[in-house]
This record gives C-alpha cells, structure tokens and sequence, in this order.
C-alpha cells in the first residue's frame, strides 16, 4: 500500500523549559520551518497539513506544542506563572535541541503561525529578530506596535521584554495574511480598550494597521524587506478549512521563501 | 426512507413474484450492499452454501436474537413466521456463539442480530437458544448463479492506498472496551482537525461499531461486510489481507488523513493473531492501542505483541476507567494508560496517535 508523504511524530519534551513538538524531519540540508499554532493548540494538524502539501515536500517542519500549564501566554512571548520559561526562549530551547538530535540546521528559521501563533510569530520578528529569517502571520487576533508609548504587550513601553532593533526587524521579509471571511467580532477577538483604539476592532482591520505602520518604519530604512498583505479569499478563522479550502500553504510556501 | 411502489401485473413472471417478497421480507444489515434487483429465483435443489450466500429464510422459533437490524440500522422485532433476508456466515463470539456455515439447507440459526445464517456449535452459559431460521431458498440470478455478498464487494485499487496514519485498535477479548476505545480516538482526532476514517476489519456484521464511530466523528465508516463477508471467522490469510487493504485503499480515498481500524475480539482469537502478524510484517499500520479488560490482560497483551514487535502506542478499555487496575497495567507494562476522556481531547490524543514507532529492536 502507498503513502507517499513524510511522516509526522511527536516528541515528548524532555525538560520543563522546552515544549512538546510535532516534527516532519525530511533531512539535515533542507531548509526549517517553525509552524506556530492559536489557542486550540491544532499542533499536530499544522505540522500535518504543511508535511503532505506539496511545496513543503523539502522543508523540516517543527511545529511546538505549547500547553496551557507550562506556556499560558505564550502568543505575547511572556509567562502566566513566575519560574516559567517563556515561549521564546522555549522554542529557542527546542530548535538548539532539534539541531542537536537531527543534525538540521535552526540557526535561522522561517515561522508561521496562525491565530494566537501569528501573534507569537509577528513578536519574533520584532523581539527576536536575530533568530528569524522571514515570517508569515495569519489571522493574528491583534498585534505588538511599534510604539513606545504603549506598554508592553501593546506596544514597546513599559514591561517590554527586549529593546527593539528595527533594522534587524525589518531585514525580514514579514507577510500577514487574514481571511476575507475573517471579519466577526466574537467572544474570541480581544476588545481591550487600548487595541480597540489603536488597532480597530476585527482582524482585518487590525492586520492593514498593522502592516501599514511597519510599512511606515521600512520607508526609512535602507535595506528593508517587504511587508505584505494578502486577504485570502474565502478564508474563515479556521486553519483546517483555510488549508483544505483556500491557497494559504501556497501563500505560506511563497512567503516564507520556500 | 425511500418507498418504492412494487409494481403489481397480472400474470407475474417467477422473477416479478420474487421480487414482491423480497420488497416484504425483513432485509438484515449484513446485505445492505446487495442490489436485490438481481435476484430472478430462489434456488435450493443441490445447492451447499458457502459464507456470504444470501439467503430468504423464515423465522419458527424466537431465541437470543428476537430482533434484526435492518439495512439502516434500525433493530426491528422479529416475530414467527417473518420472512428474513440474511447471509451464510461463520461466527466466533466467546460471550455469545460458536457458529458454522452448515453443508445444506436444512434449518438453521439466526447467530446474530446484523443478520447471519449459520448452525450454532456451542454457546456461552448465559445465551438462550439461537432464533430458528427454516431456509426458503438461496437467492439466485437468471442463469442460477448464487447471489453472495462478494459480489457487491469494494476492492482496492491495483495501487491500493492507505491513509497517511492507521492506528490499530486491538484487545484483551470481545467486550474489553475496543469499540469505546476506537470511538475516543476518532472523536479526538477529528476535534483535533483532522479527517477521520473508521474502519472494523474483522468480526460479525452489525452496524452498531458503524454507527458509533459515525457518531464519533468518522467521515466514513466501513467493515468486512463492505468488503464481501458477513462475518471474518474462518476467513484465511489472503481473504483477511483483501479486506485490510481494500478498507485502507477506500478510507485513503474517501480523504480520510488518519484511519481507526478495529480488530474484533482477542489476540488469541485465530484471525485476529493472523491479522495482526501479518499487518506488522507489512507494515500496514502505523501505531497500536491495546484495550483490556484489566491489568492481567493488559499485560498478557502487552507481552504477546512485545514478541511480535509491537510496543503499543498506549493501553486503554475497561482497565483505564479504574485508576488502581490502571496503575498496576501501568507499572508491569510500563506503557502509557490512555482513558477515555484523554482519547476524546485534542490535543493529548494527538499525543498519543504521533508517538514515535516504538517497536522492539528483536522479537523475543
């Protein structure tokens, strides 16, 4: 009987500071991708769906597991408790483990995440940006602004876990992407008084802001990346049907450089 | 449902007045795929049945099995007198029938509920009597070639497919908890966003595991009776391969990501030690949950797949709803208990399902 695709597996984390992941390891040459999930924490979907498209045939995919216990805020790069490892630090852990274990190289990777991990994977590039080598964020419930009048984790003010460096944030080609069927404001779809005001209320709306300010920022720097926008037709705030339905992975392989 | 009227003309041909019958007789789920328009003659003279003929009987005597599940599912009572349409099968039930395909069309008995003819061997101590069938004739087409469920059978591609994940769901014994097991993780895994499909490779034809792992979640779910059989007891090697693959090769193609196959009753039950040595040494599943009955079994298990090769992905069944019988198959195993509630959650059923193979290095 045929199956053609890499495999998926999961490896059990093997240190508190380090999360679970769901890997597809195809070889030590190809390139690495982080895939980052949201709150329902589909890991293993993401890792699946990305080993059996096509486009990422080449690419190792690690898709980290961060549970509710050990990495509860893990979108903001920050910790629920105090003695916990946040999420940055984490993965960082986890891809010094990988190349470790596998001989594969996570000097620098691409990251995509989508819902609570474009969060996570928009504040790499800005927080990070030394370990990133492009980005991909879809339907980010709202986003980190570069603005330092705004506290952390709205903006670079006070409680910011990092200075920024913003020529070393925007040497990364960044790509945010939102469903065009993206657009209800439920119980999911954070309406703090600070977002709403500096950032509008859907995630539409959100991610032109957004891409916009970095925009801003790029204009005055020589040797920026690009930062684009692309709505996807027909996307829901569904990884699942975004993959089965939509050209996210193809917008994804394009984005991330692959 | 759809109600076809039967035509009604004066003067019916034999095949007009056959099919008349057929539309009032009592269908049982076990010939759900037959196409019944293909029946011109009932035939008797000289005939010795063979597993998977189908066959109108009548009922005379009301024994364990006082209904029938219909082609829906639907358990319909059965009453002396009805006229039944069910197929030839074995049957191997530790908690309810032995049971053989009988070398003629004398009486016989209904041995189980989905709708199986055979002649009862032995019983467990708690079963009544089987529900007497008399045998009106085997169904037949225009030249009198016996209608069997094989005819109606899907069989895999000449490059069978499979899904990217199969989980085999084995057990300690009939009623260790496999069906509830399986249920969990198609209900787990589909929560956790992926497209499940469900299949039961051996056993006795019913639609109940069917509809359970529907309810769980399963985009499709197949069995043996998809693949020609009323029943798997007695079925060999390559019978028990062609139904392994052609389940896969229909749930691949289906769009099913991860299949939840079941193997009916114990390792120690004949086909299902064959299929399972043979699906290892094929390579055709990807992981397997083992679900006991308790600790015991668990670990009788654990050891009889260890000398196969197999390290299960996790234990699960009864012996996980008790957290001491759990712990003691914990600890002798020294595999993970997996309970139901952690089957049915996303994200520790993911855990489970993508484990790295952890198959001895040697067999003992």
């Amino acid at each position: 009987m045929v199956t053609t695709v890499p495999r998926v597996e999961f490896i059990a984390s093997t240190a508190p500071e380090m999360p679970d992941c769901f890997v597809s390891i195809v070889g030590p040459d190809a390139p690495t991708m982080v895939a980052i999930h949201g709150i329902s924490r589909n890991a293993a979907e993401i890792a699946t769906r990305f080993s059996q498209h096509p486009a990422f045939a080449g690419v190792n995919v690690i898709a980290p597991l961060f549970d509710a216990a050990r990495f509860g805020k893990y979108q903001q790069l920050r910790t629920l408790k105090e003695g916990q490892t946040a999420s940055d630090v984490a993965l960082f852990c986890l891809l010094d483990h990988l190349a470790a274990q596998h001989g594969i190289n996570t000097g620098k990777v691409a990251v995509f995440g989508f819902s609570g991990g474009a969060q996570m994977a928009h504040r790499l590039a800005i927080l990070r940006p030394s370990r990133i080598r492009a980005v991909c964020a879809a339907a980010a419930g709202w986003y980190l602004l570069p603005v330092l009048d705004l506290p952390y984790p709205y903006g670079l003010g006070q409680g910011c876990p990092a200075a920024w460096d913003r020529d070393a944030t925007l040497r990364i080609p960044m790509t945010v992407i939102v469903g065009s069927r993206d657009t209800r404001v439920d119980e999911s779809v954070r309406q703090d008084r600070l977002i709403v005001a500096h950032q509008g209320t859907n995630r539409l709306r959100r991610a032109r802001i957004w891409t916009q300010v970095m925009r801003k920022h790029a204009a005055q720097c020589e040797d920026s990346e690009s930062i684009s926008l692309i709505t996807l037709e027909n996307g829901s705030h569904d990884f699942g049907q975004c993959a089965r339905e939509t050209e996210l992975l193809n917008f994804v392989s394009a984005a991330l450089h692959f | 449902m759809i109600c076809e009227a039967i035509p009604h003309s004066i003067n019916p041909t034999r095949a007009e007045r056959l099919q008349l019958r057929l539309a009032q007789a009592k269908r049982a789920f076990t010939t759900r795929h037959v196409d019944l328009a293909t029946a011109e003659r009932l035939v008797r003279s000289g005939r010795v049945p063979v597993a998977g003929d189908v066959v109108l009987a009548r009922v005379t005597a009301i024994g364990q099995h006082a209904r029938i599940e219909n082609i829906h599912g639907r358990r319909g009572q059965l009453y002396v007198g009805d006229e039944i349409i069910v197929a030839y099968g074995n049957r191997y039930a530790p908690d309810q029938f032995e049971a053989f395909v009988p070398t003629d069309l004398e009486e016989c008995d209904l041995v189980a509920g989905g709708g199986v003819a055979s002649r009862m061997t032995r019983k467990h101590a708690g079963m009544k009597n089987p529900t007497k069938i008399e045998v009106i004739g085997l169904l037949a087409g225009e030249s009198g070639q016996t209608i069997n469920l094989k005819d109606f059978a899907v069989r895999a591609d000449a490059q069978p497919l499979r899904p990217t994940r199969v989980i085999a769901v084995v057990g300690s014994s009939m009623n260790a908890g496999k069906t509830t097991t399986a249920g969990g993780l198609v209900h787990g895994l589909t929560r956790a966003g992926f497209r499940v499909g469900a299949a039961k490779i051996t056993g006795t034809g019913s639609g109940g595991d069917l509809w359970t792992m529907r309810d769980a979640g399963a985009i499709e779910a197949i069995d043996f009776t998809d693949a020609g059989h009323a029943s798997t007891f007695c079925v060999d090697s390559e019978g028990l391969a062609d139904i392994c693959t052609g389940l896969l090769d229909k749930l691949a193609r289906s769009g099913a990501d991860i299949a939840v196959v079941e193997i009916a009753d114990g390792l120690l039950q004949p086909e299902t030690a064959a299929l399972v040595e043979m699906a290892q040494a094929q390579g055709w599943f990807d992981g397997f949950v083992f679900a006991a009955a308790d600790a015991m079994g668990s670990a009788f298990g654990a050891n009889w797949l260890a000398q196969r090769g197999i390290v299960p992905l996790a234990l699960s069944g009864l012996v996980s709803a008790s957290p001491l019988a759990a712990g003691e198959a914990a600890r002798t195993c020294a595999l993970p208990v997996a309970t139901l509630a952690e089957l049915r959650d996303p994200v520790a059923v993911t855990k489970i399902v993508f484990r790295q193979d952890m198959l001895v290095e040697e067999a003992a």
